[in-house]
């Protein structure tokens, strides 16, 4: 299922925390994108068609709040060319792919 | 896409920065051997990791890589004199060694032994290759010199030029680097002449490049000192690949197939000094045919300050058909893109990369995860002792369909 962005999105156009004027605290993005591609790839390989993209909510808040205007649009959010979906099962750097 | 912290965390280099104090763990490389071409020529005030430094070449071939400004009231040692085994400061003609050794001290009287108590900042130097590189990290932890294959073999067989992208991180600079699929497109022009045999048939385009694949398969294989990174494409008429494999070695050196070594070097955070090695295993390196293979023969594009300039497109080939970018040679088609990313640290946060990024995507992984570990106190990939690079090496070639792309490289150890 994906979800329009929790509100992170409308902090970071701000560029700070609404409550307390801190910077959001956001999970990193390098290793769950250097782990993504390489399953894509492998995917690719074997034919595996793909649609979706899973990831923890916490990687799903730090890109949503990067993409604050797809966001507001009510546009989905695309990673690595797959539709994001948070996963609550999910953590860290875990990804699934669908 | 990277995460605004992340971004900042990667591409800041100056001093205490998380990635200043990774770079600062490898040996870097300075300026080419020729910008000191014999003893006591004139001193090269060079610009690394947002700090200043002189180099110069004392009397007996020794090059000496010290602060730019002077010990003694910060005069500017680019404007001293290279003499009698040192480098003396215009300003009051305090003399230093190569290792900061204070040799004379003129305004002080005679029987004064204060040069004896103090040394100028000064650090390691390896020359090899005809590149100079410093080690500007903590002394505990200065690793083995750098050996590459190109430091083989005499040195009519290289050619080593530098070239100063501005407005250009040096992570954009290397990102272009590892990203294969731009080859048959922005420098579309080159690589067409190349299958046809027309375009420099003795160097990059040797192997004819032998496809018209734009959407390369991309495999990366994580090795002790970065990886190897093979774009893998369909070749033209017969069911085989051609395969392209481009080593990435930490933290911002790339051999392109073709006799090609690429060090993308940190000038500052907004600044990057590319140096390019050229060679040939067989016959004598040509300056003017590397020169024009890679748009650089053109005084207007780049001249002796090294700075690359754009020159306007020429639509007019565009239109006609003749040329894809209107942009002529690889180094400036290439530093069009990377030196025109909105700024010159480009916001990851807005990018929406693709699996044709696989590369880059790691790089960026290994680099961030390079800072963390220093910063916890560890070492970053590829500087303990037992990690050679010198037999590491690009190169292209076609194999079977069901070959794999390991083939290619016969010394190649995964992790």
């Amino acid at each position: 299922m994906t979800r329009p962005g929790n509100g992170l999105a409308d902090r970071a156009v701000a560029g700070c925390d609404a409550q307390n004027g801190d910077p959001p605290i956001l999970a990193p993005l390098a290793g769950v994108l250097d782990r993504a591609a390489m399953e894509i790839l492998q995917a690719g390989e074997y034919g595996i068609p793909l649609a979706a993209l899973h990831v923890s909510t916490d990687v799903y808040d730090s890109v949503a709040s990067a993409r604050p205007r797809e966001v507001q649009a009510g546009h989905r959010l695309i990673l690595l060319g797959l539709r994001l979906v948070q996963d609550t099962a999910l953590k860290g750097e875990d990804v699934r792919l669908v | 896409m990277l995460s605004k912290v992340e971004n900042e965390r990667m591409c800041r280099v100056g001093p205490g920065t998380p990635m200043g104090e990774t770079l600062r763990r490898y040996w870097i490389p300075m300026l080419p051997s020729s910008d000191l071409p014999s003893p006591d020529s004139p001193p090269v005030r060079v610009r690394r990791l947002g700090e200043n430094f002189v180099a110069f070449r004392d009397t007996r071939g020794q090059v000496g890589v010290l602060d730019e400004q002077c010990t003694h009231r910060g005069a500017s040692l680019a404007f001293g004199r290279v003499e009698d085994c040192g480098i003396r400061c215009l300003y009051h003609g305090w003399k230093f060694g190569a290792d900061g050794t204070v040799m004379d001290t003129p305004n002080m009287a005679a029987a004064s032994r204060f040069k004896d108590k103090i040394k100028a900042p000064a650090y390691p130097v390896h020359e090899a290759g005809e590149v100079i590189f410093a080690y500007l990290g903590p002394p505990a932890n200065e690793p083995p010199a750098p050996r590459f294959k190109w430091m083989e073999g005499p040195p009519e067989q290289r050619f080593v030029f530098e070239m100063i992208q501005g407005h250009c991180n040096f992570v954009q600079a290397l990102e272009g680097g590892l990203d294969s699929s731009h080859v048959g497109i922005l420098h579309g022009d080159e690589m067409t002449l190349a299958t046809q045999g027309q375009y420099d048939p003795e160097g990059i385009g040797k192997d004819r490049y032998p496809t018209v694949d734009n959407a390369p398969v991309l495999r990366v294989e994580n090795t002790a000192f970065g990886f190897y990174y093979a774009a893998i494409r369909r070749a033209i008429g017969q069911d085989r690949r051609y395969v392209r494999i481009t080593p990435f070695i930490m933290p911002f050196m790339t051999f392109p197939a073709g006799g090609t070594g690429v060090m993308r070097v940190p000038v500052d955070d907004e600044t990057t000094s590319v140096i390019t090695v050229n060679w040939d295993e067989h016959r004598m390196a040509d300056r003017a045919s590397v020169l024009k293979r890679q748009g650089m023969d053109n005084p207007n594009v780049w001249g002796p300050d090294k700075i690359l300039r754009i020159l306007p497109q020429d639509r007019a080939a565009m239109a006609r058909g003749e040329s894809y970018s209107g942009i002529v040679g690889f180094n400036p088609q290439d530093g069009a893109m990377t030196m025109n990313m909105g700024g010159p640290i480009f916001d990851r946060s807005r990018e929406h990369v693709a699996p044709a990024d696989y590369a880059i995507l790691r790089m960026r992984r290994l680099l961030l995860q390079a800072a963390d570990t220093v910063a916890a106190g560890g070492d970053p990939p590829g500087v303990a002792t037992e990690v050679d690079t010198s037999h590491v090496f690009g190169t292209s070639g076609v194999i079977r369909a069901d070959e794999p792309w390991q083939s290619l490289l016969p010394q190649h150890v995964a992790l």
